[in-house]
């Protein structure tokens, strides 16, 4: 059964003790985001703050939620106990079944109180600076709901915004991502773009907005996909937009043409501080949320973070769909969590084919955010990084088999890019040779004795009596 | 109200108060109206490294305004 809402998810939470309520008073800063950083080091639960500096107990903050595979697999319904690689087959299949259209309700609980104009104030909500050297406080795990002005696609992505007053805050939109597209075309319109901000909200949409999908298709058609029933959503108070139903808070507001603020810095996915940037505002003209509103969060900062945890199962969905379109001989892309490294596995027939393989990836969408890819025949398993370390030092000769293509554009968060925004793209070529290769009949693999399969069960059964 | 400190990154004087807590006298949020750092008065502060003039005047543009009388604004 999907989540009714962001409440029914942190119950479900609770029932598989995977959310720890802290009830001791903490500070803002540091204890949310150096407790955050502990959840994900050891592999621990969400977190509930209960008790906050200057605010009263019915104003919370949750983080972490999703910083864990097992919460991931509950986020989607599955045991907690599922494997990354299952999660990774079960989202893909899941994308690969029908859309399903929202459904337009009339109200919601998150109606229940609204502020307009100079009743509007963010800071009635538990922000806090996640990171030490972070320019101030932002909002991280936002669901930003944009229209396209030409074709009404609706787009919800996740960006970062830092906060700069009660109710204006930054944006961060890149060229190349949807977000980015969709402001473009209302900035050459010169009109300012309609925009609301969702969080708390059931996970099917928090996967949407942090999914690589196909420009043009609705985010609530594939959260209803994801979901196995309709996404509900209501409409905004002041905007033309609709908004999760199920939503803690929305903000609503505009996003003006023409205007560039600075911003930053910010403590990003890989592990860095980002650049000082100039980039869009956000003006806030109302917010709607629930009664006890529960104010959440996510953990971005040193690698692991939730953010990593997260893009090591959605990032191989969207990645292994792409490719495989192209390539019928790919048969995994694998990202290293927390890296910007992607491995391909494929069956690759000719000499050469995996080459072939990688120039496509070069060209796909998720170079925004990876830049290495290291292709490897089907006997490696792309999962196992000691399997791929020994293809990349025994079938792999550097003056051979490394393409680089430099000044390829990025998303700009590299903390090695000589100038932001241009990265260099490296693939590592480390298949097996293969005809019409001069030395694929001089080389053999070994391959184990078919007989060891049988031993490795003798060996474990008697192993087993004698302990 | 007190006085308004000086911005901690910056050093300019230009700064205001942009909230206090919902419940009253726990905390204060200020801000720069330069630099527009945003900090909170229960705040050490002590991973958040000062900026130079020259690094505010070249903050990045990767997504610049489609015409050339798109303004810029600084603050």
């Amino acid at each position: 059964m999907p989540y009714k809402d962001f409440r029914a998810w942190i119950g479900k939470l609770e029932e598989e003790g995977e959310l720890l309520r802290v009830k001791d008073h903490v500070r803002l800063e540091p204890d949310v985001g150096a407790s955050a950083q502990a959840s994900i080091l050891t592999d621990g639960p969400g977190l509930f703050f209960e008790n906050l500096p200057g605010y009263p107990p019915s104003h919370t903050l949750t983080i972490a939620l999703m910083g864990s595979l097992r919460r991931l697999a509950l986020s989607l319904d599955l045991p907690r106990s599922t494997s990354r690689g299952d999660l990774v087959q079960e989202m893909a299949r899941r994308f690969d079944e029908p859309l399903i259209k929202p459904v337009r309700l009339s109200s919601a609980p998150l109606k229940e109180e609204k502020h307009f104009g100079n009743d509007v104030n963010l800071f009635e909500f538990p922000l806090h600076r996640l990171n030490m050297g972070d320019g101030g406080p932002y909002l991280t795990k936002t669901h930003i709901i944009t229209k396209d002005p030409e074709t009404g696609w609706t787009n919800v992505a996740m960006y970062r915004m830092q906060v700069k007053d009660r109710a204006k805050t930054n944006v961060w939109f890149t060229q190349g991502q949807h977000g980015g597209i969709i402001y473009r075309k209302w900035e050459s319109l010169g009109k300012p773009m309609p925009m609301a901000v969702a969080f708390g909200v059931d996970p099917a949409l928090t996967w949407m907005a942090v999914s690589k999908t196909q420009p043009g298709v609705d985010e609530y058609d594939m959260a209803g996909t994801l979901r196995g029933e309709p996404f509900e959503v209501v409409p905004a108070e002041t905007v033309d937009l609709n908004v999760p139903a199920s939503a803690e808070v929305v903000l609503e507001g505009y996003v003006p043409p023409g205007i560039r603020e600075f911003e930053g810095p910010f403590g990003e996915y890989p592990g860095s501080y980002s650049h000082y940037h100039r980039i869009m505002v956000f003006e806030i003209k109302a917010i709607t949320h629930r009664k006890n509103p529960i104010f959440d969060a996510i953990h971005i900062g040193k690698v692991p973070n939730e953010n990593s945890v997260i893009f090591s199962v959605n990032r191989p969905v969207a990645d292994t769909k792409y490719m495989r379109q192209r390539f019928p001989e790919v048969m995994a892309v694998v990202p290293y969590p927390g890296s910007a490294m992607e491995v391909i596995q494929g069956n690759f027939r000719r000499h050469g084919d995996a080459r072939r393989v990688m120039l496509g990836w070069f060209m796909g969408p998720h170079t925004d955010n990876v830049k290495h890819c290291i292709v490897v025949d089907e006997d490696i398993d792309p999962y196992d990084p000691a399997q791929v370390l020994w293809a990349l030092s025994y079938r792999f000769q550097a003056d051979r088999d490394l393409v680089i293509i430099p000044n390829f554009s990025s998303v700009g968060f590299d903390p090695s890019e000589e100038r932001s925004g241009l990265v260099t793209l490296c693939g590592f070529d480390a298949t097996k040779p293969k005809p019409p290769h001069p030395r694929y009949e001089m080389i053999g693999w070994v391959e184990p004795w078919k007989e060891t399969e049988v031993w490795k069960k003798r060996i474990a059964k008697n192993w087993e009596r004698r302990n | 109200m007190g006085n308004i400190p000086a911005c901690p990154r910056c050093n300019n004087t230009d700064t205001r108060l942009v909230s206090e807590s919902p419940i009253s006298g726990v905390w204060r949020m200020y801000g720069c109206s330069h630099c527009t750092f945003l900090w909170r008065d229960t705040e050490t502060l002590e991973g958040v490294r000062t900026m130079t003039e020259e690094e505010i005047k070249g903050a990045v543009l990767d997504f610049p305004p489609p015409s050339p009388g798109g303004s810029i604004g600084g603050k």
